[in-house]
């Protein structure tokens, strides 16, 4: 009885552990800013990246259904393709921090599939203090 | 006196009272005097009039446009409407966290109120844990993130005046919308009702009194905290959908986690104290669940209030940021002190007689959630654990919460029907066979039908199929029973349902919310038949999405004090047929400069359609459309409401006690 039991507990562990570590394979993704994808390009390429910055004034264009933006990080620009089939977020426009989910291409620019800007729930409207700086910054 | 005054003062004496009410209560039980106990029970009640007063306080400025607060200036502005003016009370951190204390400080009071003459022995104790978590908040509300600052000026002379602009900063215009303005309170009670559950555990544990007492009097409670939890999530969810416009409800964000994982450990709790209330068996595990449940609710505030969320340097940035952290960790280890000090006062007192029993069926149900929980944690925190072990922030992603609770919920909701057909002890061979037989012929039947109609795939398939078993199940336990009534009582079948919901309500209550549940499992399999299109469309273009086809008839423009709006006036066609007309408006909100898209739903109980104005072409001529087909999306929110009508009735008093009475008064 007990025995029977315990391999029943360890069958549970046993699963969710297993699927936790191949979901975590399939779902990794690095968080970079925009001057540490430019110091590793080469290793980075393929891999899932969340690019994170500033987008640079008056750089958003729309070609066709492609959107086109410069990200910005402490001096390091990167020009990023928004490729994704959702809609742009509200909050996303020129000065914003945003957070893009995609891939590094060969040929030296950033192919988006979901962008994220400062989100709602953090959304603070703090009288004079309001930071550019994007979120992960090391202040 | 200013009203900010007003304010400042009732937090810092509630602050005070707190504070008192600990020392009174713990002292008194101590010393066994009942004075000073009873002045812990009154110092609790005064925090909560206190923490009244500072509520409304803020409410008195956010409604005179008194933007000399810098958070009334920071969050309101004068053209806001009446409603949203109210909701801004928890539209930003400070204020948030003052509604925190106030449902904290609300229950506390409560719980004196309803327990001051039974359970004498435990309330001491209880009021010292509630009110140490009321003092923390409030030490928050007073030092840290004050609701009732004020803006200042210099003269040119050098000196600091009390200064107010002309105009606030206005509510974020994707807050402006009705489910934002009760989510908040909604899922804070949710969150923070688990704390008289949890301080009433921490009573047991400490005076050893861990019979079914304390779990019946935690069960009402806990019950209360499920129901608003649960809305609260839905809430949350439904406002995702109609207001962010990406066709969805659900993305695994940590906020959204943040609320789920209370949910499933309190989900854990609620099923496992009714072993220990007909067995006396999963003593640990009940305290441990609530105890878990308790900490997952605060974590999930620290998470989405200290900026943890982003980054780990957020945090350090952060003003709310190490007072919960050492908060969190100071309880985890008084909790796992006691639970690990009173384990053999926390004995089985009988054993598990058979794999096949209800008993088990509870246990693995235990497990499971126990692993789902402890898996989106895990997702949740990855980013910051790694971050600070090496220093390169990797996120998990939708892909890994998904190929994780996929599985875990459906094995979850298959168990939702096969335990309760499970008998105590142990199930006979032919009770099974009974049980069991027109559930599983359901199933082996349902299958290739939905193979061959619906969908190939294997996960949704499995769903489907699971909610056709699940439902089966509870209708055959509604048929039995009433089939028995309308033997003995001479009752028709609809009266015998009826009667046998209301005097068996807490398990006939538990079926209805399992088959909220199995809607929802329902309307969530329906994401994965989502059909999605994005064009630019100009008047009269058309565009099609599914067997829907669109046609912009006009592109048109309005203003009030608040936004300008573009809109569009789409009519949807199913081949020559008008099913329905739309029109997505995108909109600017001019007191805090930002665009909002307000999404166009058409809503059916097969699948909407849900159209958005995604914005402009580089001319501004033509509009960027994105529609969605999402099927079956509906279902998710009917089995909301079946869910939370189902934990009503869980509430209910039991009848026959009542009836008793009545009997013996005559």
């Amino acid at each position: 009885m007990q025995t029977r039991i315990v391999l029943g507990i360890a069958l549970i562990i046993g699963v969710a552990g297993y699927l936790a570590y191949t979901g975590f394979d399939e779902g990794r993704a690095y968080y970079l800013t925009c001057d540490e994808v430019a110091a590793d390009e080469a290793n980075l390429v393929g891999d899932h990246i969340r690019l994170a910055g500033t987008v640079v004034d008056g750089t958003i264009q729309r070609e066709g259904d492609v959107l086109l933006f410069d990200l910005e990080y402490e001096g390091t620009r990167y020009p990023v393709r928004y490729v994704g089939l959702d809609p742009v977020p509200d909050t996303f426009k020129d000065g914003v921090d945003a957070v893009v989910d995609g891939f590094l291409t060969t040929d030296g620019h950033f192919e988006g599939q979901k962008i994220q800007a400062k989100c709602a729930s953090k959304y603070e409207a703090d009288y004079g203090t309001e930071s550019k700086k994007p979120a992960g910054s090391t202040a | 006196m200013s009203l900010s005054d007003v304010g400042n003062f009732a937090i810092i004496v509630a602050f005070a009272f707190a504070i008192f009410s600990v020392v009174t209560s713990l002292l008194g039980v101590q010393r066994r005097d009942p004075r000073m106990m009873a002045m812990g029970e009154r110092g609790t009640v005064a925090v909560f009039l206190l923490v009244t007063l500072a509520m409304f306080t803020l409410w008195a400025q956010l409604l005179a446009d008194n933007f000399q607060n810098h958070y009334v200036a920071g969050h309101s502005n004068r053209d806001l409407s009446l409603t949203f003016k109210i909701g801004t009370l928890w539209a930003g951190q400070e204020g948030s966290l003052l509604l925190w204390t106030w449902v904290l400080t609300g229950f506390s009071a409560i719980a004196v109120l309803t327990h001051r003459k039974r359970h004498n022995r435990l309330l001491p104790y209880a009021i010292g844990v509630l009110m140490t978590t009321g003092a923390f908040f409030l030490y928050l509300n007073n030092f840290r993130t004050n609701p009732f600052e004020g803006l200042v000026g210099i003269t040119a002379k050098g000196a600091e005046i009390p200064w107010a602009p002309q105009d606030g900063r206005g509510l974020n215009p994707l807050l402006q919308h009705w489910a934002m303005v009760i989510h908040p309170p909604i899922l804070y009670i949710g969150y923070i009702g688990f704390v008289v559950p949890f301080a009433f555990c921490l009573a047991a544990l400490y005076t050893r009194q861990l019979g079914s007492a304390w779990v019946q009097m935690v069960r009402r409670w806990t019950l209360v905290a499920w129901i608003f939890l649960s809305c609260g999530i839905l809430l949350g969810g439904k406002w995702a959908y109609m207001e962010l416009g990406w066709g969805g409800y659900w993305a695994w964000d940590p906020v959204e986690n943040a609320s789920l994982l209370p949910w499933l450990a309190g989900t854990a709790f609620l099923h496992s104290i009714i072993v220990q209330e007909k067995r006396g068996m999963l003593k640990v595990w009940n305290v441990t669940l609530i105890c878990l449940t308790f900490l997952l609710s605060i974590f999930g505030t620290f998470m989405t209030r200290s900026g943890v969320v982003s980054s780990v340097h957020a945090f350090a940035q952060s003003n709310v940021g190490w007072p919960f952290g050492i908060f969190i960790l100071s309880f985890l280890g008084i909790s796992t002190w006691l639970i690990i000090s009173r384990l053999p006062d926390l004995r089985s007192e009988s054993r598990l007689d058979s794999m096949v029993s209800r008993e088990s069926g509870f246990l693995f149900n235990n497990l499971l959630l126990l692993a789902a929980t402890m898996t989106v944690l895990i997702g949740t925190v990855f980013p910051m654990i790694s971050e600070m072990v090496t220093g390169r922030n990797v996120s998990v992603g939708q892909a890994y919460f998904n190929k994780v609770e996929i599985p875990l919920g459906l094995a979850l909701l298959a168990l939702t029907g096969i335990g309760p057909l499970l008998a105590y002890r142990k199930t006979s061979n032919a009770s099974l066979r009974r049980n069991f037989f027109v559930p599983v012929t359901g199933l082996l039947v349902a299958a290739p039908i939905l193979f061959a109609t619906v969908t190939h795939e294997f996960w949704p398939l499995l769903s489907l199929t699971l909610c056709v078993f699940v439902t089966l199940t509870i209708l055959q336990e509604f048929h039995k029973g009433a089939r028995a009534r309308v033997h003995r009582h001479s009752e028709n079948h609809l009266q015998a349902i009826m009667n046998l919901t209301r005097r068996n309500n807490r398990r006939y209550g538990g079926y209805i919310v399992h088959f909220g549940i199995v809607l929802i499992f329902l309307g969530a399999t329906g994401q994965a038949f989502t059909r999605e299109v994005k064009g630019t469309l100009g008047e009269g273009d058309d565009m099609s999405v599914g067997p829907y086809r669109l046609h912009v008839d006009s592109m048109t423009e309005r203003e009030n004090a608040n936004y300008w709006a573009g809109r569009l006036d789409v009519t949807v066609y199913k081949g020559d047929r008008v099913v329905t007309k739309m029109q997505p408006e995108k909109r600017y909100y001019f007191a805090s400069e930002q665009p909002s898209s307000e999404v166009s739903i058409h809503r059916q109980l097969s699948e909407d359609i849900y159209v958005v104005h995604a914005g402009y072409n580089e001319d501004q001529t033509k509009a960027v459309v994105q529609a969605y087909v999402n099927p079956l999306v509906q279902w998710v929110w009917i089995g909301g409401v079946v869910l939370i009508l189902g934990t009503f009735l869980c509430l209910l008093p039991p009848v026959h006690r009542r009836r008793i009475n009545a009997e013996v008064g005559s």
